[in-house]
């Protein structure tokens, strides 16, 4: 009985899906079309209307700046190459250090309940200011070189990081730990084993937003004082006038979140096959 | 694995004890530090090879009950040992069902039944035949590669079974184990379960707030009422096995089933 309505459904959906699937490749092209259309209209209506370059840039002038960015070699002041490497470090590293530090110590807080009670007001305190105000700080402290880029990465990351792994410690059920400790499990299997993995859409939850924050935090340490980086670039043809180039490094910006947040679903997908995406604890 | 035999003889000299309890107390601290008493003067003893069903209703510390038993806490005062040794912590004689199945949801079937094994340290090559076999038992051969998710939840529960099973323990602990799944898979479960039983020679303590369930599946029924949590009778039930579903209908049956209600609502009147 049942064998045969689950069948009769299922061949109901079978041309309902591909249907599905024709709808969302339209939606696809739709997509593209209205962008197609966006950057013809801007660039006839720059023309036209003959505003000037360092008001609103034509998008083939952009395209020249992004061209020419790539192309110039890389000991060249223009090389989006070499300031990407510059900022990419930055951000990786403070990335890293933002991870590490957030989740060893929600993992520890999250253990220690009575930590967890003393020192959480001051995170909490600390997590409302707005964080992006001490990039100046970070100079006076740290100089002109790349420390205080990594660091205000760093501090932007840790906070989803930290937020996120004490959430994702609170949320494995009590039966999985009673199932390892049933078992015999020391305390070291326990939380490599039953609560590392149970945490780990949480944990994915503030990666997302943290490979973000990594690169915003780069970029804001490079506005306030640095040698080399795409922050320090845009503001660098900002002062100028260039705003072809704004846009330009704006792009590539942009390019270098969306490509971070497709691995990070990648990644993702493959670590936490087993979960729905799970409600995700963020730090602004 | 057993050779075919139908009905359960009676033995003819009663079989050694394998765990015993002796006024055992379990008082609770609660947030606001009031004093609970979850378990009062609980003592009990159980013969090797028999199925025990612990019944009542939420709040009777049955759960309680079982989680000393399963090492998993500690009884305030009192003592309870199994095999003659005080149990102190979680031991390779005992093997737990939960009332979800608690698979681990990264982990495939096969790994998920392994896990025991993987946690205390052992060959896991050497138990892989009898993993196998029991999965082949409860009908889920062809599953060992397959997620928790992919599976229904009876298969899951039946799963947890096998992970129960796998290091061949004296004893099967049964919290409520088939209380999220529906009617008809229920039955289906008790009576596999009862197979299981026979087959691999088990002690099986099983806790249910169902009285029809404790009735079926039962040598006897440790009836247990709440506030404190007290044993209220033990009742031997003296039905032939193999138990079948239709034997729920039968008059005998339907004594037990009656009595065993009675007890129980009896501790309702009192508070």
């Amino acid at each position: 009985m049942t064998v045969l309505t689950e069948d009769r459904i299922a061949s109901a959906q079978r041309p309902a899906r591909r249907r599905r699937r024709n709808f969302r490749r339209l939606d696809q092209l739709i997509s593209l079309a209205i962008l197609v259309i966006a950057l013809v209209t801007w660039q006839l209506s720059v023309v036209w209307f003959k505003i000037p370059a360092f008001v609103f840039p034509a998008p083939l002038d952009v395209a020249a700046w992004l061209i020419r960015g790539f192309s110039v070699p890389i000991g060249n002041n223009a090389s989006f190459i070499a300031h990407l490497g510059v900022t990419g470090f930055e951000a990786a590293t403070g990335f890293v250090a933002g991870c590490v530090i957030g989740v060893g110590l929600g993992f520890t807080l999250a253990h220690n309940a009575r930590a967890e009670r003393i020192v959480y007001p001051y995170i909490q305190a600390f997590n409302a200011l707005p964080k992006i105000a001490i990039a100046p700080l970070m100079v006076v402290w740290l100089g002109f070189g790349l420390e205080p880029k990594i660091w205000m990465a760093a501090i932007l990351v840790f906070f989803p990081m930290l937020v996120n792994s004490m959430a994702g410690y609170h949320s494995v059920e009590p039966d999985r730990i009673d199932l390892a400790r049933a078992c015999g499990a020391t305390r070291a299997q326990i939380f490599w084993k039953i609560i590392v993995p149970s945490s780990m859409p949480f944990i994915f939850a503030g990666l997302h937003m943290a490979c973000v924050l990594a690169v915003l935090g780069a970029i804001v340490g490079e506005f306030v004082g640095a040698r080399a980086g795409l922050g320090m670039l845009l503001l660098q043809y900002n002062n100028n006038m260039q705003v072809g180039g704004v846009f330009a490094v704006l792009i590539v910006l942009g390019a270098i979140g969306y490509g971070l947040n497709v691995i990070m679903q990648r990644l993702e997908a493959k670590v936490c096959f087993w979960a729905r995406r799970q409600k995700s604890f963020g730090a602004n | 694995m057993s050779n075919a035999v139908v009905t359960k003889l009676k033995p003819i000299a009663p079989a050694p004890t394998l765990i015993e309890a002796q006024d055992l107390n379990k008082v609770y601290e609660t947030a606001t530090g009031e004093e609970v008493t979850a378990l009062a003067n609980v003592s009990f003893s159980i013969r090797e090879g028999e199925f025990i069903c612990i019944v009542g209703r939420s709040g009777c510390g049955k759960s309680t009950l079982m989680k000393i038993m399963a090492g998993l806490l500690d009884c305030t005062s009192g003592s309870i040992a199994i095999n003659g040794r005080p149990i102190t912590a979680p031991s390779v004689d005992v093997g737990i069902v939960f009332q979800q199945p608690v698979l681990l949801p990264w982990r495939t079937i096969y790994q998920n039944v392994i896990f025991p094994v993987e946690i205390r340290k052992a060959d896991m090559i050497e138990y892989a035949p009898r993993a196998k076999d029991l999965l082949r038992m409860v009908g889920l051969e062809g599953f060992e590669e397959r997620y928790p998710h992919e599976l229904s939840g009876g298969m899951q529960q039946r799963a947890a079974i096998v992970r129960a099973l796998v290091q061949n323990p004296k004893l099967l602990l049964m919290d409520e184990p088939f209380g999220a799944l529906d009617a008809m898979t229920r039955e289906q479960m008790n009576l596999e379960l009862m197979k299981i039983w026979h087959s691999y020679q088990k002690t099986v303590i099983f806790i249910t707030h169902s009285i029809p369930e404790s009735v079926l599946l039962s040598d006897r029924v440790i009836a247990m009422t709440p506030r404190p949590g007290k044993i209220a009778e033990i009742i031997e039930i003296d039905l032939p096995r193999p138990r079948t579903l239709d034997m729920i209908s039968s008059d005998r049956f339907g004594v037990y089933a009656s009595h065993i209600r009675q007890l129980l609502q009896a501790s309702e009147g009192l508070d």
